[in-house]
């Protein structure tokens, strides 16, 4: 039905595009013949016009000389024949081709090498514009591939700043205990050096000085029955001077300023 | 003397049949096309070489006169090639022939004035009156503008012509002139031997250099008219 109906693209002979379609392009041989591939340089030549294995082919049967014996031989019959007759026209054919070898000759391979150049530079500019785009493409994928080891290696960071956290955590309690401890001490010294000092010295003393120790009313909070080092330093034991705080093992919890 | 001197300005036919088209479509077959990118050296110079002639020629244009940049560029192409084969021994050149240069001239030259009249007229009426002119002269100026208007085809055919025919004949004289002295006295005819070769020479900056005249003249009268 599609192509039944009327259209301007069934109306042609041709649909369009058969004709370029039946081009192909680079896919085969551009001859129908098994055709060799063209040379890079062309046959070599003397003198610009006679190929090589010219002198090649006379070279068995007349040596090197042979064939310049024969083109001067040929030359000097056109001449003396007067086969080429010589006419004002031979002069310039003589200058005008003369000053072309010799232009091709001094200024022949700049041209070719300018020409050579002319190519490279359009390759090279397209080149340049491929080369910028891989570079690109490659240093963003040079990019991504370092931040994904980043990315891998960043738990390193953290574990390092675990450990950073638990140990100031670990040291601040450490602080604290040891704080407790020495508070604990503190206060237990004193009530150590307050029994020795009424078991040694008597209440006699005490009444002495005035009961100055008694205003000294520790706060005796904790109540820990454990084994440390107490020692007391109450103004009363320093003006004694007596060394009569002892080291007591106290076992028992001390009921001091709670219990009197 | 006078048989052989212009004989080379003949019009080639050979049993009759013009050879003389053969030799005017000749130089087409020396500027061969390349659709590829990277060509061999010869179209790559030649791409080259078209490239700088047309942007130093067309950069002066508006939009309208650089369609005709097709036009002018093979005009140039043409009148060297020609000239240049010309300067080859025994050859032809069609550009010796007043009736192609004036079948050259003249289209060029209407097509441009008379788009200038058609799209501006004004404009163009007011190229025959220079800035400036004192009233009483006028009438004497629009005269002399008409008539200066009216010969430039001529002018430049007649240019052409006449330089490539001066140039052969003047190669061929001195030539003669040389193989009449070579039998009487050798220096003379070295001497005028060398006056041939500068004279090769000019012929070939001639050659190329009429074909830029040509060319400019033409885009010239169209930046006038466009």
């Amino acid at each position: 039905a599609a192509a039944a109906a009327p259209s301007l693209k069934n109306a042609a002979l041709l649909r369009p595009g058969v004709l370029q379609a039946t081009r192909i392009f680079h896919t085969g041989q551009p001859n129908l013949a098994p055709v060799p591939p063209l040379p890079e340089h062309g046959g070599k030549v003397r003198f610009g016009l006679l190929p090589e294995e010219f002198f090649q082919f006379l070279y068995p049967k007349t040596g090197v000389t042979g064939p310049y014996v024969l083109g001067t031989g040929l030359i000097l019959r056109l001449l003396s024949k007067e086969i080429y007759a010589i006419t004002p026209e031979t002069f310039s054919v003589i200058s005008t081709i003369g000053f072309l070898v010799y232009i091709v000759k001094k200024h022949g391979a700049s041209v070719g090498e300018f020409a050579d150049k002319l190519n490279e530079q359009k390759i090279a500019q397209l080149e340049e514009v491929k080369q910028a785009s891989i570079k690109q493409i490659q240093d963003a994928i040079d990019m991504e591939k370092s931040q994904q080891a980043l990315v891998q290696k960043r738990h390193y960071l953290f574990d390092v700043q675990r450990n950073n956290i638990a140990m100031a955590l670990e040291v601040t309690y450490r602080e604290q205990l040891h704080r407790v401890y020495r508070e604990v001490k503190n206060r237990l010294d004193y009530h150590i050096s307050v029994q020795n000092y009424d078991a040694s010295e008597g209440t006699r003393a005490h009444d002495k000085l005035g009961g100055e120790a008694c205003g000294a009313e520790h706060l005796c909070t904790a109540g820990e029955g454990n084994s440390r080092q107490v020692h007391c330093r109450s103004k009363a034991a320093r003006k004694e001077g007596s060394s009569s705080a002892s080291y007591v093992n106290t076992s028992i919890p001390i009921k001091t300023a709670r219990n009197s | 003397m006078n048989e052989n001197l212009f004989t080379s300005f003949i019009t080639p036919v050979i049993l009759g049949l013009p050879l003389v088209t053969l030799i005017v479509l000749f130089p087409s077959l020396l500027f061969p096309t390349s659709n590829r990118l990277v060509s061999n050296r010869f179209v790559t110079l030649q791409q080259w070489m078209l490239q700088l002639v047309s942007k130093q020629m067309m950069s002066t244009h508006n939009s309208k006169g650089q369609t005709w940049t097709l036009m002018l560029m093979s005009l140039i192409l043409f009148i060297g090639s020609t000239n240049l084969l010309g300067l080859l021994p025994h050859s032809f050149t069609p550009t010796t022939q007043l009736s192609m240069n004036l079948g050259m001239a003249i289209p060029l030259w209407a097509g441009a004035v008379i788009t200038g009249f058609r799209n501006k007229t004004k404009a163009s009426l007011a190229h025959f009156l220079p800035q400036g002119t004192p009233t009483p002269l006028i009438p004497m100026l629009v005269i002399i503008e008409t008539i200066s208007l009216f010969i430039q085809p001529m002018a430049l055919a007649v240019r052409l012509t006449a330089n490539i025919t001066a140039g052969h004949l003047l190669i061929h004289l001195i030539g003669g002139a040389t193989l009449a002295l070579m039998s009487i006295s050798t220096t003379t005819a070295l001497i005028t031997f060398t006056i041939l070769i500068l004279l090769t020479i000019l012929e070939f900056a001639v050659a190329m250099i009429q074909a830029y005249v040509f060319t400019l003249l033409v885009s010239l009268y169209l930046h006038d008219n466009t």
